[in-house]
């Protein structure tokens, strides 16, 4: 089958990538091997949080101070226009975000400490100032039998910052079915029990509770496939209302991937879910083909081909004791000879492998047998030099190297 | 340093890193508490009942087998057919007389068609109805196919003279829905294959692909039929023929559940099992042949992507030949389970589930409001059908009434 380009990779970053090239008119494939690591995000993304352990609060103005192997200093400084049409794709694909790209926001973790952000989801709290969450009294609202929100650690650290916390369990009658069941009580399998007559009962329930004045905290369970059910729900409460993160697979990151692959399918992309790419074919420096599990024979052929298979969690890196490899085009994964190397003894240090990855030249090409591939393009958490964890980088690199390397691949 | 180099579990269940991203796509957790979903009863299961079969869990029959915890695993973990295998391994609960009947959709079309016009009305009535619930425990909400009296496979193979003629053959497997109630959909996919060059030929022998039987836990009966139906297309493709189907389940139990669930090896002929509409397609698109349509069809047509469809990974071909239609407004509905999953909504205890789960694809069906639902699978169709009232037609027969015969032909050299 012939596109003009493949990308390779469904999450974050390949659909960032496809609908870039949609939109230019472009005839795209994305071949995603299951579902994506945004399934787990919390609702914020980071475009650059830390540097050196330290709090950043202006991402663009900070990312100079990158090391040279960076993925943000390859793109230079097109960065900031880059963020800012990063931020105008995810709202143009229905899904609603505060934040903006001149400076980070803060937003509250599942167990109510600070942590900064560049875009969150428009349920989650978001406030200017890293030392002063907006509220005088919360009211932190846990859900019967539902095991994957703690709203008494998330009173614990918000009446250490001197907030007036209250805690309250409700239960709502249309998901009393669920308790029957002898297994987990999933974030998902609330959610997707989530409709307007649950809404209803909610609001009805809340409002029965709160108190003047105070600000409620839920579980973010509400929204799975369409973000009016929150603004819904916000104005049946007559308090202030926002979500709190559960454990994932979470409710924002399924939302934000489903709107995404619906985005993308609009503009006349191809989405291949479920399938792998097992082998790209390269011949004089060039990708000639890739193969995939479903289409056997029929190979897979374009003018360019995006790599954003991800990192480890979705084995777009493969790691073993004795290294560690990319498995689709065999390229290049520098990584220190002395094992001890790759890892801190300390779990909680910033761990080298998270660094790791396909080393890349300056027009995103990545290197194997030490040569550009001329018609492939890497983008996202494949590429080596960004600890998206310790930057608080992950969805940021996605976006940016995506557009970045889909324009690279049109120009 | 010394380690375990490949993975060497069965269907690599230990791949699985608990990451429960299959859990957000069971169309049966979401609607059915007793079900413990795709990442207790798959990967987290076996690790006890590796250890013992005691810790086997009933529940596990709730699952439809939809494959739609395996299309979302990062990890390639093959959920379903461990869920599946477990089943077969350790339910010994003896199938009822009611599964036997769902299941032996090819000698029940044989029964049955001789006797279609008493049969049909027969079925329709209430009192049948009723007493297929309360006696046999098929839910009384069913409308059971009808059965045609005249069956595709003789008509089949009185074209063999004919057929012969043609340069080039491809081999099809009708299967039992073709044979016993729709034998119009194989005479379209003759008409069409003619008129591109192709003859089209019967395999040596067919039987039930076994998808029914195989959820029923009639292993036995299953592996039987699927080793005849193996030998006949191994003859097919030695012949140079690829063998064609135009149901996305039976192509998939031959091409994936044979090797996975029945322990029979295909994969000397697994690429040459393949959907008609795979086939026309990729014809399509290299050149070999050309499509011409008439002008005067208009039609709004909804594809729905079956679920072993989407595990395939082929809808994209089925979806491009309808497109190509120059008078279609094309609909793609989000890919979800329609809720039937073959013989397991018919089942008393399982229907309100089906319905449920199949709720969001009815209500994306009436928004659309289309002249026709398109899918390649007739399971679909009937719950479709039933639940909606929209008619449902398989791609291949939007394909017969859309093409202008005479100038593919000539098109085509012919």
């Amino acid at each position: 089958m012939k596109f003009d380009y493949i990308v390779i990779g469904g999450g974050l970053c390949g659909l960032t990538a496809g609908i870039r090239l949609a939109t230019k008119n472009k005839k795209v494939a994305i071949v995603s091997a299951g579902q994506s690591a945004l399934h787990f995000s919390s609702g914020s993304l980071g475009l650059l949080g830390y540097n050196n352990g330290e709090l950043v609060l202006n991402p663009i103005e900070n990312s100079a101070n990158l090391p040279s192997d960076h993925p943000y200093t390859l793109i230079g400084p097109e960065m900031k226009q880059l963020a800012n049409e990063a931020k105008a794709l995810l709202e143009n694909a229905g899904i609603r975000l505060n934040g903006d790209t001149a400076k980070n926001h803060f937003t509250l973790t599942p167990f109510g400490e600070i942590r900064p952000s560049w875009l969150t989801l428009n349920e989650f709290p978001a406030f200017e100032n890293a030392d002063e969450i907006p509220y005088k009294k919360v009211l932190a609202i846990g859900l019967k039998g539902f095991l994957e929100s703690y709203p008494s650690f998330l009173a614990e650290n918000l009446g250490k910052a001197g907030i007036c916390v209250r805690v309250e369990t409700i239960d709502l009658e249309r998901i009393a079915t669920l308790r029957k069941s002898k297994y987990d009580m999933r974030t998902i399998t609330v959610a997707k029990h989530i409709d307007n007559a649950t809404i209803e009962e909610l609001a009805n329930k809340i409002n029965s509770i709160a108190t003047d004045g105070e600000t409620v905290l839920i579980p973010a369970l509400v929204g799975l496939k369409d973000p009016k059910q929150i603004e819904k729900l916000r104005e049946l409460v007559k308090n202030d209302l926002y979500c709190i993160p559960t454990l994932p697979v979470s409710v924002g990151g399924v939302r934000t991937q489903t709107l995404l692959e619906q985005y993308f399918e609009s503009l006349g992309g191809t989405f291949f879910l479920g399938d792998r790419v097992n082998k790209g074919y390269i011949e004089d420096g060039k990708v000639k083909h890739v193969t995939t599990t479903n289409l056997g024979d029929d190979y897979l052929e374009a003018d360019a081909y995006i790599l954003a298979t991800g990192s480890y969690l979705c084995e777009g890196l493969i790691s073993n004791p004795n290294g560690f490899q990319e498995p689709v085009f065999g390229l290049t994964v520098k990584t220190p000879e002395n094992r001890d190397e790759w890892y801190s003894e300390s779990f909680f240090s910033p761990q080298p492998y998270m660094s790791f990855g396909v080393e890349v030249d300056k027009d995103f090409h990545p290197i194997k047998d030490g040569r550009p591939v001329m018609n492939l393009y890497a983008a996202g958490s494949i590429l080596a030099h960004c600890n998206s964890l310790e930057e608080d980088s992950g969805a940021g690199c996605a976006m940016l190297t995506a557009l970045h390397a889909s324009d690279l691949a049109t120009k | 340093m010394k380690y375990q180099q490949q993975n060497i579990s069965a269907n690599d269940f230990e791949e699985c890193i608990k990451c429960t991203i299959c859990t957000a796509y069971c169309p049966v957790m979401a609607v059915n508490p007793d079900y413990p979903g795709p990442k207790m009863a798959g990967p987290d299961g076996e690790r006890y009942r590796l250890k013992s079969p005691e810790f086997y869990d009933k529940a596990l029959k709730y699952c439809l087998n939809c494959k739609r915890c395996e299309i979302s695993c990062p990890s390639n973990v093959k959920i379903g057919d461990i869920i599946q295998s477990a089943r077969i391994k350790y339910d010994k609960s003896k199938p009822k007389l009611r599964d036997h009947i769902l299941a032996e959709t090819d000698v029940m079309g044989a029964l049955a068609s001789p006797f279609a016009p008493i049969v049909n009305p027969i079925l329709k009535t209430k009192i049948a109805k009723l007493a297929l619930d309360n006696v046999l425990g098929v839910d009384r909400h069913r409308n059971f196919p009808e059965y045609v009296s005249k069956r595709f496979a003789p008509w089949f193979k009185k074209q063999e003279a004919e057929q012969l003629k043609y340069p080039k053959h491809i081999a099809y497997f009708h299967g039992c829905y073709v044979n016993n109630q729709n034998p119009g959909m194989g005479k379209d996919l003759v008409k069409i294959m003619n008129a591109i060059g192709y003859g089209v030929l019967p395999l040596e022998k067919q039987k039930c692909c076994g998808v029914a039987k195989i959820a029923n836990k009639l292993i036995d009966r299953a592996q039987h039929d699927a080793r005849i139906n193996l030998k006949s297309i191994r003859k097919a493709v030695d012949e140079g023929m690829p063998v064609l189907g135009t149901s996305s389940t039976c192509i998939f139990t031959m091409r994936d559940e044979y090797p996975h669930l029945l322990g029979l090896d295909n994969a000397d002929v697994k690429n040459d099992i393949l959907l008609a509409t795979v086939f026309l397609a990729r014809k399509v698109n290299s050149g070999e042949i050309k499509l011409v349509f008439r002008n005067d069809y208009h039609k709004k047509i909804s594809y729905h992507t079956p679920c072993h469809m989407q595990k395939l990974g082929w809808a994209t071909y089925s979806k491009e030949l309808m497109k190509m239609i120059p008078g279609v407004e094309f609909v793609v509905l989000p890919s979800q389970c329609c809720g039937i999953a073959g013989t397991y909504g018919f089942k008393k205890e399982n229907y309100k589930y089906s319905q449920e789960i199949g709720s969001e694809v009815f209500d994306n069906i009436r928004n659309a409001n289309p002249d026709y639902v398109a899918t390649d699978c007739e399971t679909c169709k009937w719950q479709i059908e039933m639940s909606t009232g929209y008619t449902v037609k398989n791609p291949i027969e939007i394909l017969a009434e859309a093409l202008d015969f005479e100038e593919t032909r000539k098109a085509n050299n012919l």
